[in-house]
C-alpha cells in the first residue's frame, strides 16, 4: 500500500533561506487524500485564523494528487492551498498542464513554503537540490519572460515553472499564478507569492512514479478510459463539446439562458456572444487542440492568428471560457481578444 | 526485412504525452517520461515532434555497438541487452533520428522495442496521432 507516495515533504523557509525534508506518516497520507485534503489539513493547522493572508505567517502548500502523472485520464492537476487574500478563507486552486508531472517526479509528495524573502527571488527545486536565487532584475517582467529566464538559469530545458507577473508583485488581490499558459486563477494566490517576494518556482525531477498494484490499477484505468472515450465520442456529452470547441463552446448558450457573468458580474447576457465564443475562433483561425498530460478530452486550444495581436504575438493558447466572458464586453475582435488574454497572463 | 515503424501525425497530436506514460508503464510498471521509448517534444507554436526508432533497415545503432549489446532480432527489431552494455554511447551518436537516449536512473540506454510489433502506445493514443506503418508506406 501507498507505494504511489514518496512519504516525504519539503519545507522551505524564505525568510532565512533554509529548507528541510521531513517524513510524512502513512496515516496522514491515507486519511487526507490528494492536494486539497493534505493542503487544508496543513494550512488549517499551521496558519492561525488571525494571520494576515499577505503577511509572512501565511503559507503556500503545493502538491499533486496520487493519480497525477500516471496513465489515468483527466488527472493532471496541480494544487495550491493557502489563505486567500481575496476571501480570507482557505483557498484550494488548481491548474492543468505539465506542472503536476514535474511535482510527482521530484522525491517529495508536497511542498510547504513559509516566511517571506526580503528581496525578489525565485526558487529552484531540481535533482541538484533546492536553491534560492535573488532576482531583483526580474521585477515587472511578465510570466512568459520570467519563465524563460528561470528555465535558462536552471540549466534544465524541461523544467516546469510557476510564476507571477506585475499583478502578483503589486499584490492585486485577484492576481493569478501562471504555469506555462495555465493559471492558478482562484483566490489571488499571485498576491500571496508577491507578498513573499517569490517571483517564480521552478520544479524539475527525473524520479520514477510508482503505483501500489500495477495490474489491478491498469484494469481500473482502462475501464475508466473506456468511459471517457465513450463520452468524448457522444456528441451530446459536455466532454465531446469541450474537445471540439474548447471550454468556450457554451458561451452563447449561457448568454441565451442569462447565465453568463459578464461586465464584472453586472450583466448576465451579452448580445455578441456568438461572434466571440469558442466556435467563432474555430471558424476563423487555424486551431490545434491541446491536452493536459494523459487527458483524452483536449479542451485547450492553440490558435494561430493571421496577423499579430496588439502585443506582438501571433499565437496563443486559449482563451478559455473564463477569459472569454470576463473580457468579452469590449474587445469584439477575436485577434484583440486573444491578445488581451495573452497580455493579461 | 525491417520491422514496421511507427508513424507520427503532428497535426493530430494534442501534446498529452499519454504514449510516454503508457510506454514506461508497459515496460517497467512505473511512470517516468525519461524512460519512455518514444519522446514527445512540445514546441509551441511550432508543430510537435516525436522522437522514436524508425526501424532503419541498415540498423546503424547495432552496427556501431562494439559489444553486441544492441542486436537485431529475426523480425528486424533492434533490441537492447543491458548485460553486454559498456555505456560507450556509440549508438546514441550513430542514430540518425536521435531516437536513443540515456535512462536517468540506471544510465543504460532507452530505445523503442516495438512491444513485439504491437506498439501499445498506438491503441492508447486518444486521437490517433500514432499508427503502425503498413508495408507499402515504409519509406
Amino acid at each position: 500500500m501507498l507505494e504511489c507516495y514518496r512519504k516525504q515533504m519539503l519545507r522551505v523557509n524564505l525568510t532565512d533561506r533554509t529548507f528541510g525534508v521531513s517524513p510524512v506518516s502513512d496515516e496522514f497520507l491515507s486519511e487526507y487524500v490528494g492536494g486539497m485534503g493534505w493542503g487544508v489539513k496543513v494550512i488549517g493547522e499551521e496558519v492561525p485564523p488571525t494571520a494576515e493572508a499577505l503577511g509572512p505567517e501565511n503559507k503556500l502548500f503545493i502538491s499533486a494528487g496520487p493519480l497525477t502523472a500516471t496513465h489515468a485520464p483527466m488527472h493532471a492537476q496541480t494544487c495550491i492551498v493557502s489563505k486567500s487574500p481575496l476571501t480570507g478563507g482557505i483557498i484550494n486552486c488548481y491548474c492543468g498542464g505539465y506542472m503536476g508531472g514535474a511535482i510527482k517526479s521530484t522525491p517529495y509528495d508536497f511542498f510547504v513554503i513559509e516566511g517571506g524573502a526580503d528581496e525578489l527571488m525565485y526558487l529552484l527545486i531540481t535533482p541538484e537540490g533546492v536553491s534560492f536565487v535573488s532576482c531583483p532584475e526580474l521585477a515587472g517582467l511578465n510570466t512568459k519572460k520570467a519563465e524563460k529566464v528561470v528555465r535558462e538559469a536552471s540549466g534544465h530545458p524541461d523544467i516546469q515553472v510557476m510564476s507571477i507577473g506585475l499583478g502578483g508583485e503589486n499584490r492585486v488581490r485577484f492576481a493569478a499564478v501562471m504555469s506555462g499558459t495555465r493559471a492558478f486563477g482562484r483566490g489571488g494566490l499571485g498576491a500571496v507569492f508577491g507578498s513573499k517576494n517569490l517571483k517564480a518556482i521552478g520544479i524539475f525531477g527525473q524520479e520514477d512514479v510508482h503505483v501500489s498494484d500495477p495490474e489491478a490499477y491498469d484494469t481500473v484505468v482502462r475501464a475508466m478510459r473506456k468511459d471517457v472515450d465513450a463520452a468524448v465520442a457522444d456528441q451530446w456529452n459536455i466532454l465531446s463539446m469541450f474537445s471540439k470547441d474548447g471550454t468556450g463552446f457554451g458561451m452563447s448558450f449561457n448568454s441565451e439562458k442569462h447565465a453568463m457573468a459578464t461586465m464584472n458580474h453586472l450583466k448576465c447576457q451579452f448580445d455578441g456572444a456568438t461572434e466571440i465564443d469558442g466556435k467563432a475562433y474555430i471558424r476563423k483561425y487555424p486551431t490545434r487542440a491541446i491536452a493536459c498530460p494523459g487527458c483524452p478530452v483536449h479542451c485547450g486550444m492553440l490558435r494561430t492568428m493571421n496577423k499579430p495581436t496588439r502585443f506582438g504575438d501571433v499565437w496563443g493558447r486559449g482563451p478559455e471560457y473564463e477569459t472569454m466572458y470576463s473580457l468579452e464586453a469590449w474587445p469584439k475582435s477575436l485577434v484583440r481578444h486573444l491578445g488581451h488574454t495573452t497580455y493579461c497572463s | 526485412m525491417a520491422a514496421a515503424p511507427l508513424v507520427f501525425d503532428s497535426d493530430k497530436c494534442t501534446d498529452c504525452l499519454a504514449c510516454e506514460e503508457l510506454c514506461t508503464f508497459v515496460h517497467y510498471k512505473l511512470y517516468n517520461r525519461y524512460k519512455s521509448g518514444i519522446r514527445i517534444d512540445v514546441r509551441w507554436p511550432e508543430a510537435t515532434r516525436a522522437y522514436v526508432c524508425y526501424q532503419c533497415e541498415d540498423t546503424p545503432c547495432a552496427e556501431a555497438c562494439p559489444t553486441e549489446a544492441l542486436y537485431v532480432t529475426p523480425e528486424g527489431v533492434v533490441k537492447f541487452n543491458a548485460e553486454k552494455c559498456t555505456n560507450c554511447d556509440a549508438c546514441i551518436e550513430a542514430c540518425p533520428y536521435d531516437a536513443i537516449w540515456i535512462d536517468p536512473t540506471t544510465d543504460w540506454i532507452i530505445k523503442c522495442d516495438t512491444c513485439d510489433g504491437e506498439y501499445s502506445c498506438v491503441e492508447w493514443c486518444p486521437v490517433g496521432a500514432l499508427a503502425i506503418a503498413v508495408p507499402e508506406e515504409v519509406r
